[in-house]
């Protein structure tokens, strides 16, 4: 197994041109942590891609960033690339972090029990608040980053050589400092209407598999 | 008598007002991304909800879980 991070970034609507660009903060810690980098970014985030370089790289951590439900986690133009019970064996012995909707209702126990090692994802929607204004520029949105800051943080702190459930946790901790913040007099009104979007993203963060795990 | 009016239970309707109420300072020239069903306004967040559709139930269901943690105190303790 390569010490090494393979994400899917697609980039095909708001939601996913978000998470596309805030991955670039992941890419910059894995890069200082000397992890290999694989990404599967825009189209790249297709099926056949996707199960052609996992198989071939064999990486340690996944990050998914896409749409999802119960039973999937898609890529470009919401094509399938995980499908709990027909391809979930592509990630078994894997740490795999996910931003999507609903994947650890159903596709992350399923895949645990078919050899993931860690899955980190949202057992419901994932939301995001954004500034309209920003959407050319995602990574000075300080809107989005209020959620995607804290998202960061489980793989920036894998990547750090923390375990898996060190990861989960600061990334609870992240949505908390910053929705704590907001809570304080001096936020303004505007990003105090971010706090029930916030709370319900890290009430819906669960880690799924061995505690202990690192990459 | 008195006893019988605390016991009343809260209508859907009276929920979806107050959604909607609280949904009315949501800030114009911000979005709400809810997974791949889209993303919404300010005025689009508050007609799903009066529609009573998937969305908005969507909508009320995080509006009252975030209502029901901070009447809780889990908002400061977790």
């Amino acid at each position: 197994m390569n010490k090494s991070l393979l994400l899917t970034r697609p980039n095909h609507d708001p939601l996913t041109n978000y998470l596309y660009y805030w991955c670039e903060k992941v890419i910059q810690q894995a890069r200082k942590s000397g992890v290999k980098v694989i990404d599967l970014d825009k189209k790249r985030a297709n099926c056949k891609e996707f199960t052609s370089i996992i198989r071939k790289t064999n990486p340690s951590l996944v990050s998914l960033n896409g749409h999802g439900d119960d039973e999937t986690v898609t890529g470009f133009n919401n094509e399938v690339l995980i499908k709990a019970r027909i391809n979930e064996q592509l990630i078994a012995g894997k740490i795999v972090y996910v931003v999507a909707c609903c994947s650890a209702k159903i596709l992350g126990p399923s895949s645990i029990k078919n050899g993931t090692k860690v899955y980190i994802g949202y057992d419901d929607d994932f939301v995001l608040m954004y500034d309209e204004n920003k959407i050319t520029k995602p990574l000075e949105d300080k809107t989005a980053e209020l959620f995607l800051g804290p998202s960061n943080m489980v793989l920036i702190s894998f990547l750090k050589g923390n375990d898996s459930k060190t990861s989960h946790l600061r990334s609870k901790e992240g949505f908390k400092r910053e929705y704590q913040a907001l809570m304080t007099t001096e936020s303004s009104k505007v990003d105090k209407e971010a706090l029930p979007w916030l709370w319900w993203d890290m009430s819906h963060q669960v880690c799924l598999g061995d505690p202990n795990a690192q990459i | 008598m008195k006893k019988q009016d605390q016991s009343k239970k809260i209508t859907g309707e009276e929920i979806r007002g107050l959604v909607i109420e609280r949904l009315r300072t949501f800030p114009t020239g911000k979005r709400l991304s809810i997974g791949k069903e889209g993303t919404f306004t300010k005025e689009e967040l508050v007609s799903h909800v009066e529609k009573g559709d998937s969305i908005g139930k969507k909508i009320i269901e995080i509006q009252l879980e975030y209502l029901r943690a901070l009447g809780k105190g889990k908002i400061f303790d977790e």
